[in-house]
């Protein structure tokens, strides 16, 4: 009762805390509530990186069955959100790179950015459709630095990749999105 | 006034102002400008759009059914963690408990003291079955000796050759006794070894034995089967080969088994489990007392809690339940960090010489604190013991069970140094820091042990069990995680058998 009363009226961050106090106590109720706040954003963000619902849902398990088991770790340095969305991309990453060769073309670092000029007119419906047909090199990293707001150090680190190939890879991405759209303008 | 005066000032140099900007060159915008600057805006407005769509890209929700399969994974991860602790234990049970019975070839059988066993036996029986069962072939009883053959009860070392004579003369329509009046001969052949015969005052039935003495035809014809080497009937000779056939097996199969076969297996030194009024001995009553001090890490070092407990056993055979009450407590020095506000009035002699307070002064001050808590616990054990072996006064057993602790009282050095502090210098405390985990009002634990016991007298032992207890619900947690699960301890004490 106490920890429904604090949900409705506590911070974000008490209740956070609380959430997390109890997970660690394996509290299922506490687990149940921390999955429902958090699971929508986690799975797109899933769903964008493997593409698939299928596997978005796998990626989706496997990230919270991580979270519970690793909450301890938790440090309350960042807000928990930031921080299991860590654990869904990783996940994500980690069942792409399993089920599709996950490659990224060294391309030459582009020099100045690539602006998407993106008419009012458009379904933001068909601007996922055309994200998601992105090659899976230049989709990851498109959809971590510009959808995510992850640096380009963060997005190479956790592909593994190097900071340029982030660069150039979201260059091409962009590139490609760009004349994606111009397609669909043109039609 | 002097607004006044600086318009006609202004007014009266309108010309020069006039004629300056007239010699002054003028510039114009680079025609360019503004379209860079449109450009410039429209890419801002552009970025904005693209950044606005970005984040107006739909949301997913994944399937209802998602949570119940985390749950169920979530479940199963607890099960499989439970289940593989459990199974390392019980194979690390099972693995001691060979060892230790492999060790010097000790079974539970070969524990006990054949020699103890015999004297049981014996002083259970009236000697008159003893020197039946010195014959083998009958029961005597003092008003039945004409339906037996007759025993001849004087001597401990009794020939056959001698008793089946005396059968002859004295048997009159018994099965037995006709049969083996009429054997003489085949009787004096049979040659039985002197050591099947041997000290006779350690063989005993019971009481029941008396229908064993009734043999078949059969029997009597397996008796004159004998070997023409070794001068043993076969069952005799399986007999011999087979040292575990007890006294029990011989009540129990009566029907198939000749009176000589029993005669030759119950020797000096037969293996003879105890007999139901031994058995019934094992079965008993025990009080005893034990101390167990137990390392508890607290976060930072160990803590040490002092176990005392008082244990009731009731021992059936090599089972034993055990349920035990008793007290557990610690002494723990604890380092106090306080940083507090201490407000000192400052005063000041009024009129009349009275003293007011005008103000007060603030000093921030920082002590350090050592004090010492005693915690106690109630506890309480509920367990299950098994005999691994024994060896004379030496047993060990095996033990497990559930322990439970409450807490009785809750010392709060902090608090009291806190009011303390309120209290003497009407401080404000600002902060404390102080390592003290959290005492846990309940704590339950699964405990296993290794319990060697020594007889120093009749009833009393000694006991010396290695301990350990994996806590469910600790004793101790910092941060709400448990500073310590598993603990190992030795635990001496006394028992006392009633």
């Amino acid at each position: 009762m106490r920890n429904v009363v604090q949900l409705i009226t506590g911070s974000k961050s008490d209740i956070e805390r609380d959430l997390v106090h109890g997970c660690l106590r394996n509290n299922r109720i506490a687990q149940r509530d921390l999955y429902h706040r958090y699971c929508d954003a986690m799975f797109t963000i899933a769903y964008r990186i493997v593409n698939n619902r299928d596997d978005a849902h796998d990626a989706l398990q496997d990230a919270f069955i991580q979270v519970f088991r690793d909450i301890g770790q938790y440090r309350f340095d960042s807000t928990l959100g930031a921080w299991i969305k860590t654990i869904v991309v990783r996940t994500s990453l980690r069942l792409l790179s399993k089920n599709r060769n996950l490659a990224f073309t060294d391309f030459e670092e582009a020099k100045s950015d690539e602006m998407i000029l993106i008419p009012d007119t458009l379904n933001s419906e068909y601007l996922e459709k055309v994200i998601l047909s992105l090659p899976d090199g230049y989709r990851t990293v498109f959809l971590l630095t510009e959808v995510e707001g992850y640096t380009h150090e963060e997005t190479a680190n956790m592909l593994g990749i190097s900071t340029g190939t982030s660069k150039s890879q979201l260059h091409h991405a962009k590139k490609m999105l760009k004349n994606r759209l111009a397609a669909w303008m043109d039609e | 006034m002097l607004h006044g005066w600086t318009n006609n000032m202004d007014e009266r140099n309108r010309h020069i102002k006039m004629r300056l900007d007239e010699q002054l060159p003028k510039h114009t915008a680079d025609p360019g400008m503004w379209d860079r600057m449109s450009a410039k805006l429209d890419a801002l407005a552009a970025e904005a759009s693209y950044q606005q769509k970005l984040q107006e890209l739909p949301v997913h929700s994944p399937d209802e059914g998602a949570w119940a399969v985390i749950s169920r994974r979530l479940s199963r991860a607890v099960y499989f963690r439970t289940s593989i602790r459990v199974a390392l234990s019980a194979a690390a049970g099972i693995l001691l408990f060979f060892t230790v019975s492999r060790f010097g070839g000790l079974t539970t059988e070969n524990a006990i003291e054949p020699n103890r066993q015999q004297q049981e036996i014996s002083a259970n029986q009236p000697l008159g079955a003893e020197k039946a069962n010195t014959s083998g072939f009958s029961q005597p009883t003092p008003g039945n000796n004409n339906t037996v053959a007759s025993v001849q009860p004087s001597t401990t070392r009794l020939p056959a050759a001698k008793f089946t004579k005396n059968a002859g003369k004295n048997g009159d329509g018994n099965h037995t006794g006709s049969a083996l009046a009429a054997t003489p001969p085949d009787m004096e052949q049979l040659n039985i070894p002197a050591t099947a015969f041997a000290e006779t005052h350690a063989l005993a039935l019971p009481d029941s034995a008396f229908t064993l003495a009734v043999q078949t035809q059969e029997e009597t014809e397996n008796v004159l089967k004998v070997d023409s080497e070794t001068g043993l009937t076969p069952e005799q000779t399986i007999a011999l080969a087979n040292p575990l056939v007890t006294p029990f097996n011989y009540n129990g199969n009566s029907a198939s088994e000749s009176s000589l076969t029993r005669q030759l297996l119950i020797t000096d030194k037969s293996s003879m489990p105890a007999n139901p009024a031994a058995a019934s001995k094992a079965n008993h009553f025990a009080l005893a007392m034990g101390y167990l001090p137990e390392n508890i890490n607290n976060g930072t070092d160990n803590s040490v809690f002092y176990n005392v407990d008082l244990t009731a056993m009731y021992n059936k055979e090599k089972v034993r339940f055990n349920t035990s009450v008793g007290m557990a407590y610690n002494q723990e020095q604890l380092e106090i960090s306080m940083n507090y506000d201490v407000k000192s009035p400052v005063t000041a002699v009024g009129p009349g010489g009275r003293i007011d307070t005008v103000s007060y002064n603030t000093a921030s001050l920082e002590s350090d604190y050592i004090g010492s808590e005693k915690h106690q616990y109630f506890t309480y054990n509920l367990g299950l013991g098994r005999r691994l072996f024994s060896i004379g006064k030496f047993s060990t057993w095996i033990n497990a069970g559930a322990g439970f602790g409450i807490r009785l009282n809750n010392p709060d050095l902090v608090s009291t140094t806190e009011k303390s502090l309120k209290a003497q210098y009407n401080a404000s405390i600002t902060s404390v820091n102080t390592s003290k985990p959290v005492y846990n009002d309940v704590n339950v634990n699964f405990v296993t042990g290794i319990d060697f016991n020594y007889k120093v007298l009749n009833r009393l032992s000694i006991s010396f069990t290695p301990t350990s207890r994996w806590y469910f619900k600790p004793v101790l947690s910092l941060n709400n995680q448990p500073t310590d699960e598993l603990t190992l301890g030795f635990k001496t004490g006394i028992k006392f058998e009633f």
